[in-house]
C-alpha cells in the first residue's frame, strides 16, 4: 500500500507529476477540440442531409433519419464490423466465464444464492415498467429509420428491462421463469447477426443470379446499379433498415443481457459448485 | 423551469464541464490503484469524448433542425432548406458506433477484472504486482 503515496512524498516529484498531467490533459483536450470546425457543417454532412431522403437523387437511401441512413447505408460496412465486434466481445465474456460445466450460470438448479428480490412495491412497479419498456422498445426499434432510434438503442433499452427484473425480483426469476438464460441469449445473438448477414448478402446473390451489378449491404439503387430493396411496403418505408434494425436489436439486447447475467453470477456458485476457493 | 446552477453551467460552459470530466477520468486512470476504479474512469473518459463529438455537430443557423426529416413527402426546396439548417449527422453516426465499441471494451475489461479477482483475491494494482513471482 505504501507505493501509492510515493508520488506525493517529495514535493518536487508531486509538482512535476501535476504539471505534466495538466499539460497532458490540455494537449489532449485541445487536440480533440481542434479536429472539427465547430458550428459549421462540412460539405460531406450537407451531402448526406440532402441525399438521405431525396427521391430524385441517384444516391438516396430513402430514410428520413439521416443518421440511420449513414449508419446502415452510406457507412454500412463500418456498422457491420462494429456489430461483429460487439458479438465477439459478448462471446469473449462468455469464454472468460467458462468452467468445466460449460458457461457459468447455465446450471440454475444448483444456484442457491438466497436471493429473494426486493419488497412488493418495487416488484409491482417493475412489472408495470417492464411492459412500458417493451412498448417503448418496439417503437424505438421499428421506427428507427424515420424517427430517433434504431436497433442498437432498442436493444440497449430491452437489456435495461431485463436488468430491472433482475434487480427487483432475482436472477433466478429472470433465468427460470422468463427464460433469459445465457444459452438462449447466445442463440438469439447469433440469430441477429445471421439476419443482418442475410440481408447484406441478398444483393450479392441477386447479382450472381441476374448478372446485374449489385453490392454487399446495398439498400437503394445507385447510378450504376439498378438493384433496390422495396422502399414502400404496405405504406411503410422499409428498405434494408427494418430487417437490419431487428437483427441489430436481437444482437445488442442479448449481448447486454449475457453480460448482465454473467456479472451477477453469485460468488457462492464458484465456491460451492465449482469448488474454487477465492484466495 | 427553475434554472439550477448545474443547468446554467451545462448550458453555457459545456466544454468546461467536459474538460473537467476528462481531467478527472485521466487522473483516475493514472493514479488510482484499484482496477475497478480504473475501468470506471475509462468509461467516464469514453463518455467525455463521445459527448464532445456529439456536441461538435451543432451549427450556426437561425432555426437548427435535428437530422431527421419530419415531412415524408418533401419537395426539392424543402430538402435544400433541410440540408442548410439541419445539424451534422456524421458525428452522431460515429458516436453511435463508438458507444457500442466502448460498451464492448468495458464489458471485456470487467470480465478480466473478475478473473483477476478470482486469481489473486484482490483488485489493488500494487498487491497484484507483489504477488508476481
Amino acid at each position: 500500500m505504501a507505493e501509492r503515496y510515493e508520488v506525493g512524498r517529495t514535493g518536487a516529484l508531486a509538482l512535476v507529476a501535476l504539471v505534466s498531467f495538466t499539460v497532458l490533459v490540455v494537449i489532449l483536450f485541445v487536440a480533440a477540440l481542434r479536429t472539427a470546425p465547430f458550428g459549421v457543417v462540412k460539405p460531406l454532412g450537407e451531402w448526406y442531409l440532402y441525399n438521405a431522403y431525396n427521391e430524385w437523387s441517384e444516391w438516396t437511401s430513402m430514410a428520413p433519419n439521416a443518421v440511420m441512413s449513414i449508419v446502415w447505408d452510406y457507412r454500412g460496412c463500418d456498422t457491420m464490423y462494429e456489430t461483429t465486434v460487439f458479438f465477439l466481445a459478448a462471446v469473449g465474456v462468455c469464454c472468460l466465464f467458462r468452467t468445466r460445466r460449460g458457461v457459468v450460470g447455465e446450471d440454475e438448479e444448483k444456484e442457491r444464492a438466497g436471493m429473494k428480490g426486493l419488497t412488493v412495491i418495487p416488484k409491482t412497479v417493475a412489472r408495470l415498467v417492464f411492459i412500458v419498456i417493451i412498448a417503448v422498445v418496439i417503437s424505438i426499434t421499428l421506427r428507427g429509420h424515420f424517427s430517433p432510434g434504431g436497433g442498437f438503442q432498442g436493444g440497449a433499452a430491452m437489456a435495461i428491462a431485463a436488468a430491472v427484473v433482475l434487480v427487483a425480483f432475482s436472477r433466478e426469476y429472470l433465468t427460470k421463469h422468463m427464460g433469459f438464460t445465457v444459452r438462449k441469449m447466445l442463440r438469439t445473438m447469433t440469430l441477429g447477426v445471421v439476419l443482418i448477414w442475410i440481408v447484406a448478402m441478398i444483393p450479392v446473390i441477386f447479382s450472381f443470379l441476374t448478372g446485374a451489378p449489385a453490392f454487399f449491404l446495398q439498400n437503394q439503387h445507385k447510378p450504376f446499379s439498378p438493384y433496390a430493396f422495396p422502399e414502400n411496403v404496405f405504406g411503410l418505408h422499409v428498405g434494408t433498415f427494418l430487417p437490419i434494425d431487428v437483427g441489430e436489436f436481437l444482437n445488442v439486447m442479448s449481448g447486454f443481457t449475457i453480460i448482465v447475467l454473467l456479472f451477477t453470477v453469485p460468488e457462492i456458485y464458484f465456491k460451492v459448485v465449482e469448488k474454487k476457493e477465492v484466495k | 423551469m427553475a434554472q439550477t446552477l448545474a443547468t446554467i453551467i451545462l448550458q453555457h460552459y459545456p466544454y468546461a464541464v467536459l474538460f473537467v470530466m476528462f481531467a478527472i477520468s485521466l487522473w483516475g486512470l493514472i493514479f488510482k490503484p484499484n482496477i475497478i476504479k480504473k475501468i470506471l474512469c475509462l468509461a467516464f473518459m469514453f463518455d467525455a469524448i463521445n459527448t464532445l463529438y456529439a456536441l461538435s455537430c451543432w451549427r450556426w443557423a437561425k432555426y437548427p433542425l435535428p437530422a431527421i426529416l419530419t415531412d415524408l413527402h418533401p419537395t426539392p426546396e424543402e430538402l435544400k432548406v433541410f440540408a442548410s439548417s439541419a445539424v451534422d449527422p456524421l458525428p452522431q453516426a460515429l458516436v453511435l458506433t463508438a458507444v457500442v465499441i466502448g460498451a464492448a471494451t468495458t464489458a471485456a475489461l470487467l470480465a478480466l477484472a473478475v478473473m483477476i479477482y478470482r486469481h489473486y483475491g484482490t483488485l489493488e494494482m500494487s498487491e497484484i504486482r507483489k504477488l508476481k513471482g
